[in-house]
Parts: C-alpha cells; structure tokens; sequence
C-alpha cells in the first residue's frame, strides 16, 4: 500500500538535511555542530515531551480506531461506514493547526488540546485502514471459515484481522509519521515539544536554534516510520505478508 | 444418512420464485451424490443448506435421522467436512495450521492433533516434512485443494459437502485428484453431496446423481441410468447427444466379454485348429501358449498358406502378431477409442495375469450401448458371451482383406 504521507515526511526530512548541509558549507562544520551541541538539554527534553503527546495520542488512537475500523467493517454496516468515513476524512481536511485552535478553545492551553489535536489527526489513517483491509478480505474466506464451524468471533481474530494486518499496519505507519511530523505545532497551543525550537527559532532568526529543533523531529518521524515497519515485517504472518 | 424433506427456499429478493422448490432427496451412508445442473439450478443453494449457511424457507433436512435445525449450527458444520471451489484455505496459517484448525477448536490435544495432520496428508499423497510447515501460497492449486480435503476430513466428519471442489484445477490434476478422492471416499465410506456442473465428472464419480432444473429435481439415480433412460428431453440435453458414449465409460471389457472357448492353442493339431476357426463366424482365433498368454491370431487364410498337415501341431510362428490388446478392467470407452485407432473390429482381453479371457468385439459392445436400461444391460452382456454368433463384426465398410491384416498395412 503506498502512504503518500510518509513519502511526504521523508522529503521533509530531506530537505531538513540538504540545510542542515548548505549551513555545515557555509559555517565551518565543528562551529556548526558545537553550537547545535549547545542546545543539547533542551532537545533531549523537548524529544521526551513530544514523543510523550505523540505515544499518548497514537495510542488512544489506536485503541478507538481499530475497534472502529472493525466495527465499522461488519456486514450490513455499509451505510454507516460511509458515513463515519467521510466525516472522518473531512476531519482529516481540516488544517492541523486550526485544529489545535479549535481543541485549544475547547480544552484550554497546555499539552491537553496538543494531545486530543494529535488523536483526532492519527484516527483517520487507522480507522480507515483497518476497515478497508478487513473489507479487503476474500469473502470466500470467510465463506470457508464459517462452513468449517467457525464462530463469528474466531473468523474474527483467527482469518480477517491476520489477513488484514499488513494493511493495518500500513495505517499505522501513515497515522504515525504524521503525528510525529506534526507534534511541533503542539507549542503553539502550549503543549511544548520540540516546536518551542523551532518556532522560537524562527521568531528571532536563529537558524542554529530552529535546525536544533527540525532536526531531531525529522529524524524521529523517520525513526518513527521504520520502527513500525519493523514491526510490520516481523508481526504480520509470512503467508499475507507480500515483504517476505 | 441424509434426508431432505420438502426442501423450499425463498430470497426475500425474489420472493416470487423458489431457488429451491419442495426439493425431497435421500442419501444413503457411504454414497457420492453429485447435485449437478446448470448455474443457477438451486444445486449449490441446496448444498448449503445443509450445513446451514443457508437457512431453508421450509421444509427438513435429517443426517442420521436428526433434524438439523436441532443442532447448534457451529457443533453441526463442525461434524461436516466442507469443500469449495476457491478452496479457501486461510493464507496466514501454515498447511498444518489450516488442518488443524477444526481438531482444535474440538478440543484435541496437540499430539494427537499433529499425528491427524500427517495422517491426513499421506491421505491426500502430500509429504508431511514437505508440506507441513508450508504457507498455502506456496502451493499449486492442486495442492492446495489436496490440503482442502484434507481440512474437511480433519476431524473424520461422517458427511462432507463439496461445492465444485475441482472445477479450478487444471484437466490433468483434475483426473488425478477425483481418482483419487473417489478412492479416499470409498476406504473412508464417506457420505459425500458434491455439486458439479459438469456431466462428465458426475458420470465418473457419482454413486447417485440428481439433476436440477430451476429448484426442482427433475431426475435422481445412478449415472447408468440416467445415460440410458433420461426422464426428460431436458435431461437428455443436458446429459449430451454422447451419451452413449459416456455409458461406455461405465462399462468395462469384462461387462462385453464373449467365450473364450474359440481358441487355437500352440501344440494342437492343426485339426482342432481347423475346427475352432469353423467354429468362429469371424474366421480368425486367437493363439495362446501353453500359459495362456496370447502369442498372435490365425484365420483360415494364412492356416491355408502355410501349407501343413491336419495331423501336425501348431508352432507358435504361424501366428500373426496381435495389433493390440486390453484389459478385462479398461473403460469400453476407450476400447472402442482403441479399435477405431487401429482400425478393428475385435480384440483379445487379456486378465490381471496377462492370460487370455476372451473376446470383446465392436457388435458386442453396440449391443450393450443399445440396451435400454442397466438390467437390460447386464442381460444383454450374458447374451452376447454365451453367444458366439453375435461374434465379429467387422466395423462399417470393412470386408476385406479382414481388419486386422489391414491394420498391419498400415502400420
């Protein structure tokens, strides 16, 4: 399944580094790093913040998404799923940061409304592939599953979901990058993370304060992708997975 | 073993007309009973009514003299083995996995469920250590439909349902596996329904077959039956303007055989000789050795030729090679396929030992494609190996030189 959006982070990250390496040929490069190397607290624990609403966020996510996504997949479901779908895709339409206006007036400042912005933007990809991976399932079989004396439950976590699982996990993958990618934005609503870098950066045209923050945040959305893609290859069973 | 009763089922989509309509079929222990008609027959609606994955509008459905509407439908289908075209094995399980699926959720213990798995796949002529651990897309389709079976015949089911379980394999796997399920099906006295859309995969495995016609059954019974006497002119369609060529199939060399008595034996005296020949309308003998082992024929003609005393014993050189010849076992089908091909109208019949058991010629077998019913049948196969004159027929047009010495020529 191809995810735009974690093509789109990796870009991001590209053009992070291709500055990052316009600035190490334009200063000197142990100049450079030496003052990143300054920053050094403040990443650390603007990192663990981030990761924290993100993880928080991503897992809340989780835990609604699928059980939605299956719901949501079950016969004579169709009407409702698409509708839950397309508000849920309108959801997604939504600029993310007007979205941290709308939680902020809604739950005030600090990480509360950063956190809820974060889960309204990770349900989406969840939810929707879930569905779309479980709907994806031969019905065939299911035909089989169900004549061999399966119950509704077993045909269930025993034949769709391990056969939706790559797809799932293709959402998961999707929904996270975006999250990580987005989390900086958290500081506007006075969540904190490492957007107080960048922003802070950017207000006083520290260039070296603003890659202090980009930085690590494209590399954890990068580190962030490939961790679930591990995951994907090692958890989803090698007769569905196309990867082995 | 399983007795449909006045079967009806209504789609609330079209509930003007029945998919299956008042349908009453018994289906003894131990029998395959193919539901065959073309789509849209109600014959796979029927099939999955009895495991229920089709609720009947009205009417009964008893295996083993119980209701099934009595049972727990998950208990129920687990006690019937099920088999469909797309064979459905689950592509994240490992082969084992698939096979084990059903003894699991019975409840047995791994050991016992393990050593079922490898039975199971000697059954179906898998290699345990091969198969086992692979995943289902690592197979052929054949192979896979071969771990199919053996998913459904997991937990040893009484009754098994098999919805054109082989019509998505290749022709030449297709003959090996309903060869061999039919033999697996015999061994184990399975009760088997098998839908089927193809006449001539009925014909070679049913015990009984039922044609349906729009939710009705419009004819049930043994193939021979149905190829002699269709109960309709839709049914004669259906069963094709070959079938008596498909009764043949039926049939076997032995059914057609005729006395062995006429024969010239090596070391008789050209006398004896003489007289089998006269005794034989066709003017040739089979020639067999002192084992009974055909060695070649004679006719009046080369016995002629040969210029010999009636007092001298025969030598096996003046026999003339043996174009051909079958088996008392082979398919009348292909023996007449076989006489066509070498352009005669008789053969010698040779038994499991390689002896001579007789004669089977074209006459023989037309007058058992002719006889009108099964009973007939067999009355006119005693007929004809009692009778030696309905002997050799030569085949259309052919007089001489006789047709065995043309196909000779030929070749």
């Amino acid at each position: 399944m191809s995810s735009p959006t974690v093509h789109r982070v990796r870009r991001r990250g590209l053009v992070v580094a291709l500055m990052m390496l316009a600035a190490c040929a334009d200063a000197h490069a142990d100049n450079f790093l030496s003052s990143l190397a300054q920053y050094r607290a403040d990443i650390v624990y603007q990192a663990g913040q981030q990761m924290l609403m993100v993880a928080i966020a991503g897992l809340a996510a989780i835990v609604v998404a699928i059980p939605a996504g299956i719901w949501l997949s079950r016969p004579g479901r169709g009407r409702a799923a698409h509708l839950v779908l397309l508000s849920l895709n309108a959801g997604q339409a939504v600029p993310k940061l007007a979205l941290l206006a709308l939680a902020m007036s809604l739950l005030g400042i600090g990480a509360k409304p950063a956190i809820f912005g974060l889960w309204v933007a990770t349900l989406l990809p969840i939810a929707m592939n879930t569905y779309e991976g479980l709907r994806a399932v031969p019905p065939t079989l299911i035909d089989a599953a169900t004549g061999i004396g399966m119950t509704r439950r077993q045909i269930l976590w025993r034949v769709e979901m391990p056969n939706a699982m790559y797809v799932i996990f293709a959402g998961l993958r999707t929904a996270l990058a975006i999250t990580v990618g987005t989390a900086p934005l958290a500081f506007l609503v006075g969540g904190g993370g490492l957007g107080e870098l960048i922003f802070t950066g950017i207000d006083l045209s520290d260039f070296t304060m603003l890659l202090a923050g980009a930085i690590p945040t494209a590399a954890l959305a990068i580190a962030t992708d490939m961790l679930v893609a591990q995951m994907q290859f090692r958890l989803v069973p090698r007769g569905v997975n196309p990867q082995r | 073993m399983i007795k449909l009763q006045n079967l009806t089922k209504r789609f609330e989509s079209r509930q003007s007309q029945a998919v299956v309509d008042d349908l009453t079929m018994d289906i003894g222990e131990g029998e395959l009973c193919v539901l065959l008609g073309p789509s849209g027959c109600g014959k796979t609606t029927t099939l999955k009514m009895i495991n229920r994955l089709v609720q009947p509008t009205s009417g009964k459905i008893l295996i083993g003299g119980e209701d099934t509407a009595s049972f727990n439908v998950v208990e129920l289908r687990r006690r019937i083995g099920y088999v469909i075209q797309q064979v459905g094995l689950f592509p994240n399980m490992t082969v084992e996995g698939n096979i084990a699926l059903v003894p699991q959720m019975l409840g047995w213990d791994k050991a016992r469920t393990r050593k079922r798995v490898e039975e199971l796949l000697e059954l179906v002529a898998l290699d345990p250590a091969v198969f086992m651990r692979c995943y289902p897309r690592d197979l052929s389709g054949g192979q896979q439909q071969r771990v199919g079976v053996a998913r459904a015949l997991a937990a040893d089911p009484p009754v098994m349902l098999m919805d054109e379980p082989f019509g998505a394999i290749d022709p030449i796997n297709r003959t090996a596996i309903q060869d061999e399920f039919r033999k697996i099906q015999r061994r184990l006295n399975k009760t088997v329904v098998f839908v089927s859309h193809d006449i001539d995969e009925a014909v070679k495995m049913a015990d009984k077959i039922a044609i349906f016609r729009d939710g009705k059954l419009e004819q049930y019974g043994p193939p021979e039956e149905l190829l002699a006497r269709p109960a309709s002119a839709f049914i004669a369609n259906f069963v094709g303007s070959d079938r008596a060529l498909k009764r043949l199939r039926l049939l076997c060399a032995s059914d057609a055989l005729m006395s062995s008595r006429a024969v010239a034996r090596v070391g008789e005296t050209h006398r004896n000789v003489r007289a089998a020949l006269g005794s034989h309308p066709g003017g040739e003998v089979i020639v067999v050795d002192a084992n009974g082992a055909p060695c070649g024929y004679l006719s009046a003609a080369c016995l002629d030729a040969a210029s010999v005393n009636a007092d001298d014993r025969l030598d096996a050189s003046l026999a003339m090679p043996l174009a051909a010849t079958v088996r008392a076992g082979d398919d009348l089908r292909s023996v007449v396929s076989a006489m066509l091909a070498h352009g005669v109208s008789w053969f010698a019949v040779l038994d499991d030992a390689g002896r001579f058991a007789g004669y089977v010629s074209y006459a023989a077998i037309a007058a058992l494609a002719r006889a009108e019913d099964p009973g007939a049948c067999a009355q006119a196969g005693l007929s004809v190996s009692t009778d030696d004159t309905a002997g050799f027929v030569p085949l259309a047009g052919q007089e001489e030189p006789s047709a065995l010495t043309r196909a000779e020529e030929g070749a």
